[in-house]
C-alpha cells in the first residue's frame, strides 16, 4: 500500500516546482539552465517516488482490485453532498499515473532548448502534469472533475505560444473543446448525485451503488462519452488535437498525446463503466461505430495528408478505435487492454511526435513531398519512428502489443465482425505509419544537392527519445509482470456491468 | 452597575470611533495634508483590526453547543452576526489596502473616503445583528448611503457629479422600497419583529414585499433590473467607493436577506422563493451576456461580479443550514474578488493604459504581477476549477436542486459557461505572451500586501472549503431559528 504522503508529493510536488521556477530569473543562460534543472527535479521527483513506492504493488496483483487509499481525509462535510480528498491506486490507474510520471522528464528533456519564456513554458508544463496526475491519482469523482479541466487552460497557453500561423486558432480550440468536455463531466456527476440520491463522489460508493436506469442513465453516458471522447479525441472531436498538434511546438504536441489518449481511456473504464454500466450498456452500437469511424478516418485522413505533423496527428487518433472497442467489450481482458494501450500510448505517442517535429521543425517545413528522404542520414531518428511506428500499430515485445493483443482478443467473442474490420483498420494504419517513414527516412529529394539533410537527435532531443524508446521495450518486454495487476483492476467493472447485462456480456 | 453592554457594543464603538477620528483627520488637514491622508489610512486599517480581533473574541466565546446569544433590543449578538462581525472589518482592511494607490483619485479627500467606508463597515455589523425590521433598513442605510456618497468625494467634472447625484438618488429610491417591502411585511404580520413574522401564509402581498425586498436590497448589488446602473458604478467616478461598496453591500445584503427570507419567513414554496428565484434567474441570464458584448475590462468585471452576487439570491431559496451556509461561503469567497479587481484595475486606471482587449493583451508578460493576479481574478469570476468560486457555484447550483428548483439550477449553469467564456476569452488575452504593449507602475507596500491577502483568498479558500463551510455551517444555525 503507498504511503500517506506518496500520491500528495506525486500530485503536487510539480506544483511546488512550477512555484519555484516562476520564481527564479532567467535573464541569462546560468539562470535558464537552473529554472530548466528545477523544472527536471520536480519531475524526477514524482518519478522516483513511483519507482520506489507504488510500483511494489504491482508485485501482488490481487490488490489491484481494490483501491489502495493513499490518503482519505475529508474534505467538505455538512453539507448536501460531501466531498474528500482522496487519492488511492489500483489497477485501474497505477500503470497510468506511472506513464505520467515517466513521461514528464522526458518532456523536459525535449523542452531543453527552450529560449523563448523558459520560465512560463516550464511552469505551464508542470501545471499539466498535477493536473494529469491528479485526474489518475484521484478516487473522488468531484475532484476528478477539477483535475480533469486543470491541464486545459496551461495546454492552450503552451498550444497559443507556437510560432504556427495558426497557434492561436489551435490554443482557442483546445480551451473550448476540452472545457466544453469538462463541463459536460461536470453536469453528468451532478445528475448521478441527484438521481440516485447518493451523497458522496466516492468512486467505491458510486460503483455499488443502484446505477440510474433508463433515459437518465443514457444521457448521463452520453454526456460522459462526450467529456471522455472528446479527451479521447475521437471523430468528430478529434479537431482540436490535430489542430493542436499541427501548431504547437514539439514538446508541447508530445504533451497534448500525452493528455490526450491516456486521460479519455482511463475516464471511459474508470467514469462511464464504473458509475453508469446501464447508460453504457445502452451505448454499445454507437460506440462500435465510432470507434470504427475514428480508426478509419485515422488511417485514411493519415494516408492523405501532405503534412508530417498533420500525418502524425491524424496516425495517434487511429488509437481512439481499439480502446473504444476494448471499453465497450466490457470484458476483463478487452478493459485491461483498453487501459494497457492508453498506457502505451503515453510512450509511442509522444515519441512519434517528438521524432516527426523535430524532422519538421529541423526541415524549416512540414510537407511529406518537400521533406521527402531529407532525414535520410539521421540514423537515431529513424530508429527511434521505428521503435514509436512498431509500438503504435502492435508489434509483439513492444509496449502497444499487449494493449492492442488483449483488446482483441477480448472482444473477439462479443464483436466478431467489429473486431475483424478493427484489425483491418490496423493494418491501414499500419501501412499509413509506413508512407510517412518512407517518405522521411527512405524516399530519396529529387535534387539531393539543392537540398539540405536534416540533422540527427543529438543532446537532450536525443535523451528524450531515448529515454521514451527504452520505456516502450521495457514495458513491452515485461508486460507480463504489470497486466494481471491491471486485469485484476478491471474485475469490479466488469462484473458489474455483466450483472447487468448478463445474456449478451460474457464473463471472465 | 451593568456595563457588559459597553463589551456588546464594542465592535461597532470601535468602528464609529474610527470614523470620527478618520473625519476629524479631514477636518484638521492643511493645504497639502499629505501625513493626515497617510496617518488617517493607517488609523483606519489599526481601527478594523481592532474591530476584527474584538469579534474574533466574541466568535471564540460562542463556539460551544449553546452560544451565548447577547439582545439588547432590536440589536442581537449570535453566531450569524459574529459571523459578518469578523467578515466586514476584514474585507474593509482588504478594501483600504488594495485601493491605497487608487485612493490618490479621491484628491484631499481620502480621511473622509475611510470615515465613510468604517461608517458603512459599521452598518454591516448593524444589519447582521438586526433584530426587528426597523434596524435592517437602517443598517442597511448605513452602508450604501455613505458609499454612494464617497463617488461624490472627487468633483471633477460635471459628468462625475451627475454620476453621484443619480448613484445616491437610486440608492436612496432602493431602500425606500426596501422600506416599503419592510412595511408591508410588518402589516402582513402585526409586527416588526422578525421573530412573529415566522407564521406568514404565501400570498400575493408577501410575494410583493418580498419583491420589494429584494429588489431594494439586491437591487444595490445589480441584481436584474439594476444591473447596467450597478456595472457602470466608477465609470466616471472614483473607483475605490464604487467597489468598496459592491464588496460591504455584498456582505449586508446577504446577511440582510437571510435574516428576513429563509430566516424570518422560512422557505415556504410558493411564498417569497419564486420572487427571488425568478430575479436572481433574469439576472443570471443578463449579467453574464453583458459580460460578454464588452470590449473593456471594467465593464466586464462589474458585469461578472454582479452575476456572482446574484447568486446569493439562488443560495437563498436553498433549504436548512447547508443553503445558508452556502451563502455564506459564496459571500466570502465575493470579497477577493472584488478587493483584487480593485487593485488591479486601478492599477490601470493610474497608469492610463486604457482597458481595452488591446491594451490588455500580453499583460502578464510585461507586467506579471498584475497580469498573473488579473488572471486569477478572472479564472475566479468564471468560476473556473479548482478554485473557490468554483465550489461557491457548485454548492449553490446543488442547494437550488435540494430546493425542487431545478430550472433554477440550469439557469445558474448556463450562467457558468457563459461566465467562464467571459472570462476565457480574456484570459487568453492577457496571457498572450507575444504582444507587446507599456508596463504597468509595481504597486506602493500597501496595494501590494493588499493583492497578496486577495490572491492567497482566491486560491486559499479552496484548500480551507471544509473549515469554511463549517464555520459557514456553525454560523447557519441562528438566523434559521429565529432570533
Amino acid at each position: 500500500m503507498p504511503s500517506d504522503i506518496s500520491l500528495t508529493l506525486i500530485v503536487f510536488a510539480p506544483l511546488v516546482g512550477a512555484l519555484i521556477v516562476l520564481a527564479l530569473p532567467a535573464r541569462t543562460d546560468l539562470e535558464r539552465f537552473r529554472v530548466r534543472t528545477t523544472a527536471l527535479f520536480a519531475t524526477a521527483l514524482p518519478l522516483a517516488v513511483a519507482i520506489f513506492d507504488l510500483l511494489g504493488e504491482v508485485g501482488n496483483p490481487a490488490q489491484g482490485a481494490l483501491a489502495q487509499p493513499s490518503i482519505d481525509a475529508p474534505w467538505l462535510r455538512g453539507f448536501f453532498f460531501q466531498m474528500d480528498y482522496h487519492l488511492g491506486t489500483d489497477g485501474l490507474n497505477l500503470m497510468l499515473l506511472f506513464a505520467v510520471t515517466v513521461v514528464f522528464p522526458a518532456l523536459v528533456l525535449a523542452s531543453w532548448r527552450q529560449r523563448q519564456r523558459p520560465r512560463s513554458h516550464f511552469a505551464l508544463l508542470l501545471l499539466t502534469e498535477v493536473g494529469l496526475a491528479g485526474t489518475m491519482a484521484t478516487q473522488d469523482l468531484l475532484l476528478l472533475v477539477v483535475f480533469f479541466w486543470m491541464p486545459v487552460l496551461p495546454l492552450a497557453l503552451l498550444v497559443g505560444q507556437g510560432q504556427h500561423p495558426r497557434a492561436a486558432e489551435a490554443a482557442r480550440r483546445v480551451l473550448v473543446s476540452q472545457s466544453l468536455g469538462s463541463a459536460a463531466l461536470l453536469l453528468a456527476a451532478l445528475l448521478v448525485l441527484l438521481r440516485t440520491g447518493n451523497t458522496t463522489f466516492n468512486f467505491t460508493t458510486l460503483s455499488t451503488v443502484t446505477p440510474l436506469q433508463g433515459a437518465p442513465g443514457l444521457v448521463v453516458a452520453a454526456l460522459l462519452l462526450f467529456a471522455f471522447g472528446s479527451r479521447l479525441a475521437v471523430f468528430p472531436l478529434q479537431r482540436w488535437l490535430v489542430g493542436g498538434l499541427e501548431a504547437a511546438s514539439t514538446p508541447v504536441a508530445m504533451l497534448l498525446v500525452l493528455s490526450s489518449v491516456p486521460v479519455g481511456t482511463y475516464g471511459l473504464v474508470r467514469v462511464l463503466l464504473g458509475i453508469d454500466p446501464k447508460g453504457a450498456l445502452q451505448l454499445v452500437l454507437p460506440v462500435l461505430a465510432l470507434a470504427l469511424v475514428t480508426l478509419y478516418w485515422s488511417a485514411l485522413a493519415a494516408l492523405g495528408a501532405r503534412d508530417v505533423r498533420r500525418a502524425t496527428a491524424s496516425l495517434l487518433v487511429g488509437v481512439g478505435g481499439p480502446v473504444l472497442l476494448g471499453v465497450i467489450t466490457f470484458s476483463e481482458t478487452s478493459l485491461s487492454g483498453a487501459l494497457w494501450l492508453g498506457f502505451a500510448t503515453g510512450f509511442f505517442g509522444p515519441l512519434l511526435v517528438l521524432v516527426t517535429g523535430a524532422v519538421a521543425e529541423r526541415g524549416g517545413e512540414g510537407s511529406l513531398a518537400r521533406l521527402a528522404g531529407r532525414a535520410g542520414g539521421a540514423d537515431r531518428l529513424r530508429l527511434l519512428y521505428v521503435c514509436a511506428a512498431a509500438g503504435l500499430v502492435g508489434v509483439p515485445f513492444l509496449a502497444g502489443f499487449p494493449g492492442l493483443f488483449q483488446v482483441l482478443v477480448g472482444s473477439f467473442a462479443q464483436h466478431r465482425f467489429v473486431t475483424a474490420l478493427v484489425v483491418a483498420g490496423m493494418a491501414l494504419l499500419a501501412v499509413a505509419a509506413w508512407r510517412v517513414g518512407a517518405a522521411l527516412f527512405w524516399g530519396g529529394p529529387e535534387d539531393e544537392a539543392e537540398v539540405e539533410r536534416v540533422s540527427d537527435a543529438r543532446g537532450s532531443e536525443f535523451y528524450a527519445g531515448w529515454w521514451l524508446a527504452a520505456a516502450i521495450v521495457v514495458f513491452g518486454l515485461t508486460a507480463g509482470y504489470f497486466i494481471p495487476y491491471t486485469v485484476h483492476g478491471t474485475d469490479l467493472v466488469a462484473a458489474r456491468v455483466s450483472s447487468l447485462a448478463p445474456a449478451k456480456v460474457p464473463g471472465k | 452597575m451593568n456595563l457588559s453592554f459597553l463589551q456588546d457594543f464594542s465592535t461597532l464603538g470601535v468602528l464609529l470611533l474610527g470614523a470620527v477620528v478618520c473625519a476629524a483627520l479631514e477636518v484638521l488637514q492643511d493645504a497639502g495634508g499629505a501625513r493626515e491622508r497617510h496617518l488617517s489610512r493607517w488609523a483606519a486599517l489599526a481601527f478594523l483590526l481592532l474591530a476584527f480581533l474584538v469579534s474574533i473574541g466574541f466568535w471564540r466565546s460562542s463556539l460551544g453547543p449553546a452560544p451565548p446569544d447577547v439582545e439588547h433590543g432590536s440589536f442581537l449578538i449570535d453566531r450569524f452576526a459574529l459571523f459578518f462581525y469578523a467578515a466586514g472589518p476584514a474585507a474593509a482592511a482588504a478594501i483600504v489596502l488594495c485601493g491605497a494607490d487608487l485612493e490618490a483619485e479621491l484628491e484631499l479627500h481620502q480621511p473622509m473616503y475611510h470615515a465613510l467606508l468604517l461608517v458603512a463597515t459599521a452598518g454591516v455589523v448593524l444589519t447582521a445583528s438586526a433584530a426587528d425590521l426597523g434596524s435592517l433598513l437602517v443598517g442597511l442605510a448605513l452602508v450604501a448611503l455613505p458609499m454612494a456618497m464617497a463617488q461624490g468625494l472627487r468633483k471633477i467634472d460635471a459628468a462625475g457629479l451627475r454620476r453621484t447625484a443619480r448613484s445616491v438618488t437610486v440608492t436612496g429610491s432602493l431602500l425606500a422600497a426596501f422600506a416599503a417591502g419592510e412595511a408591508i411585511l410588518a402589516g402582513l404580520g402585526h409586527a416588526t419583529q422578525l421573530t412573529r413574522l415566522q407564521a406568514l401564509p404565501p400570498s400575493a402581498l408577501l410575494a410583493v414585499a418580498a419583491l420589494l425586498l429584494v429588489v431594494g436590497s439586491a437591487g444595490q448589488l445589480g441584481v436584474f433590473p439594476l444591473t447596467r446602473w450597478r456595472a457602470g458604478q466608477g465609470e466616471a467616478t472614483p473607483l475605490a467607493p464604487a467597489l468598496a461598496g459592491l464588496a460591504l453591500l455584498s456582505l449586508a445584503v446577504a446577511a440582510a436577506l437571510l435574516r428576513l427570507l429563509p430566516g424570518a419567513l422560512g422557505s415556504q414554496p410558493g411564498g417569497w422563493t419564486l420572487t427571488v428565484s425568478a430575479i436572481a434567474a433574469a439576472t443570471l441570464l443578463i449579467a453574464p451576456v453583458l459580460a460578454w458584448r464588452q470590449r473593456r475590462l471594467l465593464p466586464a468585471v462589474a458585469y461578472l461580479l454582479v452575476a456572482q452576487a446574484a447568486l446569493v439570491l439562488v443560495g437563498l431559496v436553498g433549504p436548512g443550514r447547508p443553503g445558508t451556509a452556502a451563502v455564506l461561503y459564496l459571500i466570502l469567497g465575493l470579497v477577493p474578488m472584488v478587493t483584487a479587481a480593485l487593485a488591479i484595475l486601478g492599477a490601470m486606471r493610474l497608469a492610463e493604459s486604457g482597458d481595452g482587449l488591446s491594451a490588455i493583451r500580453g499583460l502578464a508578460a510585461r507586467s506579471p504581477l498584475q497580469g498573473g493576479l488579473l488572471a486569477l481574478l478572472l479564472a475566479a469570476l468564471g468560476g473556473l476549477p479548482p478554485l473557490a468560486s468554483f465550489f461557491a457555484r457548485l454548492l449553490v447550483v446543488e442547494t437550488s436542486l435540494q430546493a425542487g428548483l431545478g430550472w433554477l439550477a440550469a439557469v445558474a449553469v448556463l450562467a457558468a459557461i457563459v461566465s467562464a467564456a467571459v472570462a476565457l476569452r480574456w484570459l487568453l488575452a492577457i496571457l498572450d505572451l507575444h504582444a507587446e504593449g507599456p508596463q504597468l507602475d509595481r504597486p506602493g507596500r500597501a496595494t501590494l500586501l493588499g493583492l497578496a491577502l486577495s490572491a492567497a483568498a482566491l486560491a486559499g479558500f479552496t484548500v480551507a472549503l471544509g473549515p469554511l463551510m463549517g464555520i459557514a455551517a456553525r454560523a447557519a444555525l441562528a438566523p434559521l431559528a429565529g432570533p
